[in-house]
């Protein structure tokens, strides 16, 4: 237990954390608004009206505002965390989505579903310096940790796109799963794993290489095939986990990253969407977007601690620790 | 962006049909729901001129396909014939005719789509040892040779590879075969095939499973090739995944058919590749 704290520790220091008030953020697509939960009481003490249906949201690199991409009033939201109100608006395509800040924080990748582009946005005009074509439907963005490489999923096309952020070109198009979702560098930078939901699987493509690897299937106990439509994941912070959340299949399954075994289901509300692990990694926060509520498990255990009910249509999760 | 239009259509006689939005109609009262002994029959409805996908005498990888499922879920098969075309899904499946239609991609969203059963692409399709050997939409010898495409052409929405052509402004040397063709001659979209073994084109573009399974089939060996690139960017893909599909609502027998799907990944498997259906 205490080694795996300091793994975890260790894990961490690299990450500028400006003000570690340790607020858990949930975005609500339906109910345009974010809920803020203490961490303590976890209960939500705040709700932030926001531009209308707030998606993925990602954090500034001084840590102190929280930028969310609101897809229905095609901006990008930004929020001072400090006095969690929004202070201004970022144009983007129409239906902003998912979106990842590069490196340096001076810009942001944002896929825009209906455009079937990702664009490019420099944060210190906030204009569009350029778009890139994607396949039909473009939804997961991640950078790679080095900045160098960006990952683009396609819905129709069941394609990964491999961008080379230098030379803004499409390198290679992996063909995974149906309706490939989220995206997730491994622990150790070496592997890309991608969620498929309708075909039930999480795909572990080799970075080197850009092959895939492995596929793994999933089905809880109880459940039906049909149910079982992966979205979220999220590594835990000791780089021993994938937590993947199932959507109608109302679980989470827990893959040991090493031996890429599913060691636990987590019965959870109902359609979970994205999930978050608090940094010291002892709670894993799941937003359950078809029962309004977060649900809120205890990481060693994979006991469900609590169910907190917050907006409607909870989709994503940032805990500010 | 008036090409997102055209990014559901996809060729081979299936998604033509979809152009007119089917009415919903209630049809949960004509579902063979017998109460007591023996369950519901399991109602397919298909095109009974169609292979390598179906036909009446039931000799497609869709008939094989569900026939499989039919005896898995213990229920009756009961067919109803109708030609896949434009009207297909309204007359069929949101009239209450039956329940279940085999092959559809599986991002259509006029219907609840099952797990994937296979995914599989647009193919070049030539003669062997015909050269050059196209691999790609951007091969220079793609504009000197005669090409092959199916259009579907009632409403200006036309198949991917005849987009893929046009946009790289391959117009004029290309040969457009109708996807309807002459219903009257057994399944109408094979005469492409059959113009590559003939020599009447150099090249046909074509959705992998006709294309696969016929080629096998004709007095000369022809060569298929998977289209590159697989999507254009933007927005345009040349690979579908293809699912069964049953009415918006019918969340339960889609349900039972992922069952049966999942547990057969390997009989279903066998079949495809009876069929000699390319998949990615």
């Amino acid at each position: 237990m205490l080694i795996l704290l300091m793994l975890g520790a260790a894990f961490t220091t690299s990450v500028a954390h400006a003000r570690d008030t340790g607020l858990i953020f949930v975005s609500n697509e339906k109910s345009h608004d974010i809920s803020v939960l203490d961490p303590d009481s976890l209960e939500v003490i705040k709700t932030i009206p926001t531009s209308r249906r707030p998606r993925d949201m990602n954090f500034n690199r001084e840590r102190n505002k929280i930028y969310v991409a609101c897809g229905d009033d095609d901006v990008i939201d930004v929020i001072d965390i400090a006095t969690l109100r929004v202070e201004k608006h970022i144009a983007t395509g129409p239906s902003p989505e998912a979106f990842e800040l590069g490196p340096d924080g001076k810009q942001l990748w944002v896929s825009n579903e209906s455009n079937a582009t990702v664009g490019f946005i420099d944060l210190a005009t906030g204009e569009m310096a350029y778009e890139l074509a994607t396949g039909p439907e473009p939804e997961g963005v991640t950078l790679s940790p080095d900045g160098k490489t960006l990952y683009v999923t396609s819905e129709i096309a069941d394609m990964v796109h491999v961008v080379d952020v230098a030379s803004r070109t499409i390198i290679a198009n992996v063909l995974i799963g149906t309706r490939p979702r989220r995206t997730v560098v491994s622990p150790d930078g070496s592997e890309l794993w991608a969620t498929a939901e309708l075909s039930g699987e999480v795909y572990i493509i080799r970075r080197e290489d850009n092959q895939i690897d492995e596929a793994i299937s999933f089905l809880p106990p109880g459940m039906r095939i049909a149910d079982v439509t992966p979205v979220g994941i999220a590594t835990s912070p000791d780089g021993r986990t994938m937590a993947v959340t199932l959507g109608n299949a109302n679980h989470v399954a827990m893959v040991d990253i090493a031996s890429r075994k599913i060691e636990d289901y987590i019965l959870v509300g109902s359609r979970p969407w994205e999930a978050a692990y608090s940094r010291d990694g002892k709670r894993l926060f799941v937003a359950n977007g078809m029962s309004d509520d977060l649900t809120v498990i205890d990481a060693q255990s994979g006991r469900v601690i609590r169910s907190v009910a917050v907006g409607q249509i909870p989709y994503g999760i940032l805990i500010d620790d | 962006m008036e090409l997102r239009g055209v990014i559901p259509v996809w060729l081979c006689t299936l998604l033509m049909s979809v152009g007119a939005l089917p009415v919903l109609a209630a049809d949960a009262a004509t579902r063979t729901d017998i109460a007591g002994s023996h369950p519901p029959a399991l109602r397919v409805c298909a095109d009974p001129n169609n292979l390598p996908f179906s036909n009446r005498q039931e000799e497609g990888f869709e008939n094989r396909l569900v026939e499989l499922i039919s005896e898995a879920l213990d229920r009756k098969l009961e067919y109803t014939w109708w030609p896949q075309r434009r009207g297909f899904l309204r007359n069929t499946l949101y009239a209450g005719k039956c329940d279940l239609v085999a092959g559809m991609p599986s991002s259509h969203e006029m219907v609840l789509t099952t797990r994937a059963y296979y995914r599989s692409s647009y193919i070049f399709l030539q003669r062997r040892g015909s050269e050059p050997r196209v691999q790609s939409f951007d091969d220079q010898g793609l504009r000197e040779m005669k090409v092959g495409v199916h259009l579907i052409g009632d409403d200006g929405m036309n198949s991917p590879p005849a987009h893929a052509l046009g946009r790289r402004g391959i117009i004029n040397n290309v040969v457009g075969f109708s996807v309807y063709g002459d219903y009257s001659k057994a399944n109408p979209p094979a005469r492409l095939v059959e113009a590559v073994a003939d020599g009447r084109v150099d090249v046909a573009v074509v959705w992998g499973p006709l294309g696969g399974y016929f080629a096998d089939r004709q007095q000369v060996p022809l060569t298929v090739t998977p289209v590159s690139p697989l999507v254009d960017i933007p927005a345009l893909s040349y690979v579908f995944s293809i699912s069964m599909a049953v009415r918006l609502d019918d969340h339960e027998l889609k349900a039972e058919l992922d069952d049966v799907l999942f547990s057969h990944k390997s009989e279903i498997r066998a079949i495809l590749d009876e069929f000699n259906v390319p998949t990615l």
